[in-house]
């Protein structure tokens, strides 16, 4: 392996280079500023094999010089389609690509990655100078900020459904007032209590997705805090005909939990189990059940069991990303990601069991304290 | 005898809503939960008018639309889109749905984004009915 003398990387010469420069530079030259550019260097021959690199590459990725650049990079021995230094070798011109490699600890990371040809005295392409900087924290806010307007979307949907819930229902009550018939009022009443619990389901989801929380843990008697939201259900249960039962292990007494956070994570699976049940119009009989016991002796379990339509496999792994909804006009998506954080924080887990036709189950499991 | 007037919606509120509001302006409402029964209805009861959301399972009301529509039977009736979409992204799905299945389906006589005021539904119904 020859490394080009110092010629061919066009180091200026130290007489041309400006006095403050030099004073600053004193013993260390250009070299050690490459080196400690916050970015990546490395010089390439036209095979793409590195002759050159700075010290932040040999952190990352360790020695580079007399491999191939995308041995190095992304631990292939096929060359990236997107190449800029093969188009800065044929054309002369600095290019530019986004590519997404693998560390020497093995994390991810986004590059930003620009290429600039070296031209020898005849003007050819001696070598290509690559730079290139870590977008890896740009990219995930990116990907963010595109969940969030798609997110703004869904929301604006959802809630203009809600909406028209409301003025239906408000229609169908002063129809009932005005005819004297309270029944079709009663219905009408029906329909408007219903929307307004769903717009303050939607909008507790939106405030626990969008602040950092912090848990307030008490000790709480589960089976009672289960009773209470299943029995907000109830109703809405009735009405889709569905059975909506509770079984606890009497002798669970007391976990210490985040009461607040918890009813909100069961409002979230029984809303979805209820929906599940909604939409599966294969079978006449649905129940959805809620167990609470002793997981082992440190642990306690949750599980939300419905006999709904299931699901994909392709639902089942999109279901913990934001605003992911199967439910079109009926769902945010926000639901199972509110369910997933409060798990999270209480340093619980989740366990999925679902089959298309069948039926869901989701088992939560949580610390007692 | 009073005019029958289909509503096909996957939403229990808005049927209910919607029925309420034909009933107490002379019309016989009638209900279906998706298009697939939205079609088997209409081809039995033979409505004067289909009130019709876009988004349901199963069979959507985009698809229940453009079946009425090749219909023999009930191609002139007429039909009120009601959706939470917005009308923009309605008629540009009917137009790639047009040039995919290389089709020329006329558009709905009226569409109307949720939320919709009684009035404004009311007064689409009767001039839809003219």
């Amino acid at each position: 392996m020859t490394v080009p003398g110092k010629e061919a990387y066009g180091e200026i010469p130290e007489g041309r280079m400006h006095s403050g420069n030099r004073e600053f530079l004193g013993d260390m030259g250009y070299r050690s500023i490459i080196d400690f550019l916050p970015c990546y260097v490395s010089v390439q021959d036209v095979n793409l094999c590195i002759l050159f690199t700075n010290k932040s590459f040999e952190k990352d990725f360790g020695t580079g010089v007399g491999r191939i650049c995308h041995e190095v990079y992304k631990g292939t021995i096929e060359r990236c389609p997107s190449c800029p230094v093969q188009r800065s070798f044929e054309d002369k011109r600095v290019h530019f690509s986004e590519e997404t490699t693998q560390l020497s600890n093995g994390e991810r990371a986004d590059l930003a990655v620009y290429s600039a040809p070296i031209l020898d005295i005849f003007g050819e392409v001696k070598a290509v100078i690559e730079l290139s900087g870590n977008i890896t924290k740009l990219k995930e806010s990116q990907r963010e900020l595109a969940v969030l307007g798609q997110s703004v979307a869904i929301l604006s949907h959802d809630i203009k459904n809600i909406l028209e819930g409301l003025q239906g229902g408000a229609y169908v009550v002063d129809q009932g007032i005005k005819d004297g018939d309270m029944a079709l009022a009663r219905k009408g009443w029906d329909i408007v209590k219903r929307n307004i619990g769903d717009i303050t389901s939607v909008t507790r989801n939106i405030l626990y997705s969008s602040k950092k929380r912090f848990l307030k843990r008490q000790n709480i008697h589960l089976g009672s805090l289960i009773d209470d939201v299943a029995a907000l259900f109830s109703e809405r249960a009735k009405t889709s005909a569905t059975v909506l039962e509770t079984k606890v292990n009497p002798s669970l007494l007391i976990a210490r939990l985040d009461p607040s956070s918890i009813r909100r994570m069961l409002n979230n699976l029984l809303s979805n189990a209820l929906e599940a049940c909604r939409a599966d119009k294969k079978k006449h009989f649905h129940k959805i059940m809620v167990r609470a016991d002793f997981y082992d002796k440190k642990h306690v379990m949750i599980e939300v069991e419905d006999n709904g339509i299931g699901m994909t496999n392709a639902t089942r792994k999109k279901i913990f990303e934001g605003f992911y909804s199967t439910k079109g006009d009926s769902g945010t998506g926000l639901g199972m990601l509110v369910v997933n954080s409060v798990v999270e924080a209480h340093g619980g887990r989740i366990e999925l069991l679902t089959a298309r036709g069948k039926g869901t189950t989701f088992r939560i499991i949580l610390p007692l304290r | 005898m009073a005019k029958k007037v289909l509503v096909v919606d996957d939403e229990m509120d808005m049927r209910i809503f919607i029925t309420t509001l034909l009933e107490t302006n002379g019309y016989k409402p009638l209900s279906a939960v998706d298009g697939e029964e939205g079609l088997v209805i209409a081809r039995k009861e033979k409505p004067v008018l289909v009130i019709l959301d876009v988004m349901m399972p199963k069979e959507s009301g985009i698809n229940m639309y453009r079946q009425l529509r090749n219909d023999p039977e009930l191609k002139e009736v007429p039909v009120i889109m009601l959706s939470a979409l917005s009308k923009k992204t309605f008629f540009h799905s009917q137009k790639m749905l047009d040039n995919y299945r290389e089709e020329q389906i006329p558009e709905p006589n009226a569409y109307i984004e949720k939320p919709a005021e009684p009035e404004e539904l009311l007064a689409a119904i009767r001039k839809s009915l003219e």
